[in-house]
């Protein structure tokens, strides 16, 4: 049976953030397409959407390289794009050179600090290698960098280093070497240490759409013109973009000269109530957990297909208040229909719109067969979420468009208040019709009985 | 057979059951590539390349510079001819800021460090070149290659010396200078202490950058006696320029182009692999060189890319077999070629999808099927972010 690191099973789809799922990830992470090929020695570009798993496949693909029995694991280190500035230019590729070559050091110091052995045992050159590399490329205020070490590593390993940090290091390359040479003799010197190269794994882009085009055009240019001095022999980057950036980084970057392998990160259905089932089986410690088991109700994966979308992030939150609901049960055994139909209603998929409000989706399924008349009047819905709306606003306002509502026969636009209600039923009815899992019990588009009034509920 | 990586994943594992010491298309990159002198092929512009005169080869990226830079270089050193050409592998991008390289004195000071590389890698490879010089030309060269290498000489040769691995050597000073027969560790091993011995007689700083090329051509063409010097240009698309920006590539190679006859009148050819979007600017800008000069377009067709991809098939097993066929079920022959027909007609293309190929192959058990060419091929286009 396996064993849960949590009191409670739910923490196992609370934040379904990846990084906060990483003491246990590997027992419940499904390998994409084409994670044999991402885990090689090629550095490689994977696009994803939202919530596709980037950073699970991220935080895997770094444990793989380390678990591979019977061979040497490459240094690894993570570089978080984050919100910045925007970069551009030489000045940006220095100082994300001189970033990854500051985190190459720190990484080895604490390799080295772990064991010790890779140095005291190592020939003669490649100490002096590993002396020169930590002192030319730490930035971090090596005292405080070695007190810290100290507190956390073994009293040997911190003293390795102190006796590193007090050499005098030789000047193997000279520091206005071009970055290729600099980056050349890193590597070396990482495998004279016992490592197989070095490995730069670039998350976080996604903070980066937050910039205007031209802007993002320029920091990827800048990024990938970044990634061009690193191309030696021994250096890997795997990059996790978003999905949205592909026909931009294939423009900014040269791609056909920087030799990256291209993957698209795809959950089939079947690969996505895999992961799901394996989530499930941790959370109930259980060695294998069938979605069955949770529902009796064989629509229940129907309805993770349609509004979790091929997103892994997307069939685990709508597959929650299930979870909730199973184990809350006084008697084990799997939802009835009746009570799977009552959750799909008290926890629908949310509503949204695009950002230039032209395309609905439930969830993830994008919604279709919409009129433009009912587009318009849940576009202004979704534009006034805090407030329910009379019938009066929507149609003068949502419907046709105006920027005021008319409030006598004096102003043109006006209409006789029976021929707008009639008109408002219609267009509310349709909107039902086009939205509503049950237009005769509306989850969405709800009216206040007797009042008038329309507000939108359930949005994202 | 040796543990690497990818010999350790569940592909790898399988790959060498099949008899593959590595996986044949992994690398799509020759610089990055330390079996690449193993799989080189001839091709016909290669004779552009090994004329004595001034020479421009264009391809596109992936269409094989480097490689055919590379099997000139290997050339040089296996050809039986009197008439002995030096090469120097003149890679911009570990050799200078591309930025930098505005002026002659710039490239001849860049030039430096790269034919300080070769001749200490050839020393390496070739101990008698060293050992059959006199101690005064002993101690001039490494006085040279003191301030002309690139890295530390001291450094350099204590790894020779400590290891007896000229492979190490070339792993830290350019990974694809691999020559045939090298020298048993041992001799190799002799070789380095005998350089770091007379390293401690040799003076110190005597030569400006400038000078320095001078001083490493005279040594080459005097002391080691060779007649000619093909300097061979390549990377000039692989530094920190900005993408796709092709005037500020031609910018960096004009005093060079500029310059090229000159040299040739000492019997220094520059042989420049260039990226294909380069020749107009050449046509326009250099009209002198390019009017002058030997010029060909590396360019391939099926036969040539299937043989690419059979001679990576053969290294990789070791001789076992030379072609996917031996993994094919009886309805699938040729698979070399299937795939270089489906590929772009570019090396790195046809490696691409190869690798694609067995990918698909591998994942499953049994012979390799006309499916997985299917499925790999499906992939290829749908990864690919060429515009076409």
């Amino acid at each position: 049976m396996t064993s849960s690191p949590f009191s409670s099973p739910l923490a196992f789809f609370d934040t379904l953030r990846a990084e906060d799922e990483i003491a246990w990830l590997g027992q419940v992470f499904v390998p994409p397409q084409g994670f044999e090929a991402m885990r090689g020695m090629r550095s490689v570009i994977v696009f994803g959407e939202e919530g596709s798993g980037k950073t699970a496949l991220r935080l895997r693909l770094i444990e793989a390289a380390r678990e591979t029995p019977g061979t040497a694991a490459p240094l690894i280190v993570e570089w978080q794009a984050g919100v910045q500035e925007e970069a551009e230019g030489e000045a940006f590729v220095r100082r994300f050179v001189e970033e990854i070559l500051d985190l190459a050091a720190q990484s080895l110091a604490v390799h080295l600090v772990r064991q010790p052995e890779r140095f005291t045992q190592a020939a003669r050159f490649a100490q002096e290698g590993m002396v020169w590399l930590i002192h030319q490329y730490l930035r971090t205020d090596k005292e405080l960098f070695l007190l810290r070490l100290e507190s956390e590593e073994s009293a040997e390993g911190a003293a390795l280093l102190g006796e590193i940090l007090s050499r005098t290091p030789k000047m193997l390359v000279p520091p206005h070497a071009p970055y290729p040479r600099q980056v050349t003799e890193v590597v070396r010197t990482l495998d004279a240490a016992g490592l197989s190269g070095l490995w730069v794994m670039i998350d976080g882009l996604d903070a980066w759409l937050t910039l205007e085009a031209a802007a993002l055009s320029r920091s990827l240019t800048a990024l990938f013109s970044s990634l061009a001095v690193f191309d030696v022999p021994g250096f890997t980057v795997k990059v996790m973009a978003p999905l949205r950036m592909k026909s931009l980084i294939s423009a900014a970057t040269g791609l056909t000269r920087r030799r990256f392998e291209i993957f698209e990160l795809t959950w089939p259905a079947e690969a996505l109530r895999h992961l799901c089932e394996r989530r499930l089986a941790l959370a109930c410690g259980k060695d294998s957990f069938r979605l069955e088991e949770l529902s009796e109700d064989a629509g229940l994966l129907t309805w993770l297909a349609k509004y979790g979308g091929s997103s892994p992030r997307g069939w685990l939150e709508f597959l929650r208040p299930f979870v909730d609901a199973y184990l809350v049960q006084t008697e084990q055994g799997p939802l009835t229909p009746e009570a799977t139909a009552d959750l799909q209603r008290r926890f629908p998929p949310r509503l949204r719109m695009d950002a230039a409000l032209q395309k609905v989706f439930l969830g993830h399924f994008p919604v279709s067969g919409l009129s433009e008349s009912s587009l318009n009047l849940l576009r202004y819905l979704y534009m006034h979420p805090d407030r329910a709306c009379d019938k009066q606003e929507l149609y003068y306002r949502g419907l046709r468009g105006l920027d005021h509502q008319p409030r006598s026969t004096e102003d043109s636009a006006w209409e006789l208040p029976d021929t707008v209600e009639g008109i408002m039923d219609t267009a509310l009815w349709r909107l039902r019709q086009a939205l509503e899992p049950n237009p005769k019990q509306p989850v969405y588009v709800v009216s206040e009985r007797g009042k008038g009034i329309v507000r939108l509920e359930n949005v994202w | 057979m040796a543990a690497t990586p990818e010999t350790q994943t569940a592909v790898g594992v399988r790959l060498s059951s099949l008899g593959f010491a590595f996986n044949p298309f992994e690398r799509l990159e020759a610089s990055n590539d330390p079996y690449i002198s193993g799989y080189l092929i001839g091709h016909d512009m290669f004779s552009v390349a090994w004329e004595t005169a001034p020479a421009a080869l264009f391809a596109p990226p992936g269409g094989g510079k480097t490689a055919m830079r590379i099997y000139t270089l290997r050339a040089c050193w296996k050809s039986e001819s009197k008439y002995r050409k030096f090469p120097i592998s003149y890679d911009l991008p570990f050799f200078a800021n591309l930025s930098e390289l505005a002026s002659l004195e710039a490239h001849q000071t860049a030039i430096a460090a790269a034919a300080a590389t070769d001749v200490l890698l050839a020393c390496a490879y070739r101990p008698d070149l060293y050992l059959s010089l006199t101690v005064p030309k002993r101690l001039n060269l490494l006085s040279l290659l003191r301030v002309a290498l690139p890295v530390s000489l001291e450094y350099i040769l204590s790894i020779l010396a400590e290891s007896g691995d000229v492979g190490q050597l070339s792993d830290y000073l350019d990974r694809t200078y691999r020559l045939p027969d090298p020298p048993p560790p041992e001799a190799a091993a002799g070789l380095g202490k005998v350089m770091l011995q007379d390293l401690e007689d040799a003076a110190g700083d005597l030569w400006s950058g400038p000078a320095q090329f001078e001083a490493l051509l005279d040594f080459i063409r005097e002391d080691l006696r060779f007649e000619s010097t093909l300097l061979l240009l390549d990377g000039v698309d692989g530094g920190n320029l900005p993408p796709g920006d092709v005037q500020a590539q031609f910018d960096v190679i004009a005093p060079l182009l500029s310059q090229a006859s000159v040299w040739a009148k000492a019997n220094v050819f520059l042989k420049a692999f260039l990226p294909a979007d380069l020749e107009v600017h050449l046509a326009a800008q250099a009209r002198d060189f390019y009017r002058q000069s030997l010029r060909a377009q590396i360019q391939w067709d099926v036969p040539k890319l299937a043989e690419i991809l059979r001679r990576r098939v053969y290294v990789a097993s070791q001789g076992r077999f030379g072609s996917l066929d031996a993994l094919s079920s009886p309805a699938l022959r040729h698979v070399e070629t299937l795939i270089a027909e489906r590929a772009r007609p570019l090396p790195r293309e046809a490696i691409m999808l190869a690798n694609l190929v067995l990918q698909c192959y591998l994942a499953r058990e049994g012979y390799l099927e006309p499916e997985d060419i299917q499925k790999a091929e499906q992939q290829y286009l749908t990864r690919s972010i060429f515009p076409d």
